[in-house]
């Protein structure tokens, strides 16, 4: 795969032409954050190497960071952008774009329905029932809609997933990078059901747990065992197994996050950094990972409690499975019964989830490899809540600042998970 | 004339939500959504407003704990990261003892503290495994009360877990750590 933009350069890796004004040891000031220097740029890349589609993501994140805030355009405003992609994407085709709406419920992304009708072939007319999925100014998870749409197709036959139409990849046609999918039906929680947080989190699905638990672990199966070889990738990396390269990335990956957003010190975030990088795992066999699959992101038939689509792929990469098993298993993920059981997704008892794990995927847990890797997925809600959150709502970046500044509430709890894992001995 | 700011976010909340809900267009949930978590955050700041000062005390408190604790193996990192602890120390303890210290500076005392800290776990990527340990071990155990503090302050936002086990605010104030001065 390749990164092709100029402001994605390979960073400086040498000494003599290093800019030695930037002091990630020393320096005190964190509004320097708010535009970022080339030089602040270019130490975070070298400092935390990681895949190229990461890092494509976000550099251009820091070199948009000093743009103007974000305003929210009208549907109006939508529409025309909507318009001029569709024309270039379907030629000479006769469209129409109707009934376009907002959706509610998309904390990192931008989503607005409608309905294209296209004149066919055969005279008819086809209509279909779409979403677009675009990036604010900054989202609290700098990912690329690109690999998104690359997942989407690669996951296709394998679990439910929306129909993928067009991408804009660069943000050519809407004002920021932008994919367009086929409209799912469903809900994402039964009517009657009680969560007290946001984005579908501890959700109690109730009755509708005895349907949902078998597709949940069949599809986390099936993901799992994708069989992606002799495919070729434009932004999905593959590590190597038999090597720490899996860990690595990521943990460079969260590490150069919290760097480039974060608007304080906190010692905890620096004995966790210390610790995961002295604790990289070596990767048994590389899978295909969600990298969110809870509760808030499938959609499933009330009535039949068959789920019909998996969504929100923007944590996706190939990697070590125990990513998505480690941070389906956080508390803040799951729900807690009046009797004090914690159930995976709402879903799954957690005494019982990795047992049931192994008899469906045929794939092991490492009890190791999942330590690491909760490690890894509490320091990065940790970044996401505490520092991109912070530094998105500061610049007005985002269409939901405000929700993104109340998960700052989650910062405890994950601090505690952390503080436990991190006392843990080694084995 | 008292400060009368709860009782004017009381009345910005009841205008938002008697009159201004009602006016919101239906068809444009996002509006109404952000208008639910705007109306929930000046409730929360209502409860909030008169312990912002007492929570940046505890903070520096607590976080001059944990400076002192590291101070000995901070020295053994490198002089230059001692001393500046020992600086970053000093002026948390001036500002710390002074009833008249600013909410800001109580910040801006906070803020060089744990600027200190951060240097040094990172100079000390080079020290020996012992010591890298003991500052480790430090920090976590020193930790503990400030996440006890963050539980409290964001109870109301709904996610502990087992929010009955959370202490309240007003115990944590009365609960001195000890060995701040």
């Amino acid at each position: 795969m390749t990164a092709s933009m100029d402001e994605t350069e390979p960073a400086n890796q040498t000494g003599p032409d290093h800019d030695p004004g930037v002091d990630l040891i020393w320096d005190v000031d964190f509004d320097v954050r708010d535009a970022p220097s080339a030089a602040f740029i270019d130490e975070v890349r070298r400092t935390f190497p990681t895949e190229p589609e990461i890092d494509r993501t976000l550099t251009r994140k820091m070199h948009h960071r000093s743009g103007p805030a974000y305003q929210r355009p009208s549907l109006e405003e939508l529409a025309k952008h909507l318009e001029t992609f569709l024309r270039h994407e379907l030629g000479d085709v006769e469209f129409e774009v109707v009934d376009l709406h907002w959706f509610t419920g998309g904390v990192s992304k931008i989503q607005v329905g409608f309905v294209l009708e296209r004149r066919e072939p055969d005279g008819s007319t086809r209509s279909d029932h779409m979403v677009v999925r675009m990036d604010p100014s900054e989202g609290s998870n700098a990912t690329s809609r690109a690999r998104e749409f690359e997942l989407l197709r690669l996951l296709k036959g394998t679990v439910p997933v929306p129909e993928t139409y067009f991408i804009d990849a660069e943000g050519e046609f809407f004002p920021e990078p932008a994919l367009i999918y086929a409209f799912a039906e469903g809900v994402t929680k039964p009517r009657v059901a009680t969560t007290g947080k946001i984005s579908g989190l501890g959700t109690n699905f109730g009755d509708h747990r005895r349907l949902l638990a078998p597709q949940y672990l069949q599809h986390l199966s099936a993901i799992h065992n994708a069989d992606f070889r002799g495919h070729e990738f434009s932004t999905l990396a593959v590590p190597e197994a038999g090597t720490t390269q899996a860990a690595e990335w990521a943990v460079n990956h969260a590490l150069r996050c919290w760097e480039e957003d974060r608007g304080e010190d906190s010692p905890l975030m620096e004995v966790a950094a210390r610790w995961l990088r002295r604790n990289l795992p070596t990767l048994d066999v590389a899978s295909v990972v969600h990298g969110d699959f809870r509760s808030g992101n499938f959609l499933f038939d009330e009535d039949s409690g068959r789920i019909n689509a998996w969504l929100d792929w923007e944590r996706g990469l190939i990697g070590d499975r125990h990513r998505d098993l480690a941070w389906i298993t956080l508390p803040t993920m799951g729900h807690y019964d009046a009797e004090g059981t914690y159930w995976v997704c709402g879903l799954v008892p957690l005494d019982e989830f990795f047992t049931t794990y192994e008899e469906v995927s045929g794939l092991t847990v490492d009890p190791e490899r999942l330590r690491f890797y909760q490690v890894l997925c509490c320091f990065s809600i940790i970044v996401s809540t505490m520092a991109s959150s912070y530094r998105i709502a500061r610049l007005g970046k985002s269409h939901q600042d405000i929700l993104l500044t109340r998960v700052e509430g989650m910062v405890p709890v994950i601090s505690r998970v952390l503080i436990d894992l991190l006392k843990e001995p080694v084995t | 004339m008292k400060d009368h700011s709860e009782n004017t976010l009381r009345a910005a909340i009841k205008s938002l939500r008697d009159t201004v809900t009602p006016a919101v267009d239906p068809s444009d949930p996002q509006a109404a959504e952000q208008l639910r978590l705007t109306i929930d955050f000046l409730e929360f700041l209502r409860t909030r407003l008169y312990d912002v000062h007492a929570r940046h005390r505890y903070e520096l408190e607590h976080q001059m704990v944990v400076a002192r604790s590291l101070l000995k193996d901070a020295h053994q990192v490198s002089d230059r990261v001692g001393d500046a602890m020992i600086r970053a120390l000093s002026t948390a303890a001036a500002a710390h003892a002074d009833a008249a210290t600013h909410t800001r500076d109580l910040q801006a005392a906070s803020d060089a503290l744990w600027g200190s800290v951060r240097t040094l776990v990172r100079e000390a990527a080079a020290a020996p495994e012992a010591v890298q340990e003991r500052i480790s071990t430090s920090i976590l155990s020193g930790m503990e009360p400030l996440v006890e503090l963050e539980s409290a302050w964001y109870l109301p936002f709904g996610f502990e877990p087992d929010p009955e086990s959370v202490t309240p605010l007003a115990d944590l104030w009365s609960t001195p750590s000890g060995t701040a001065s």
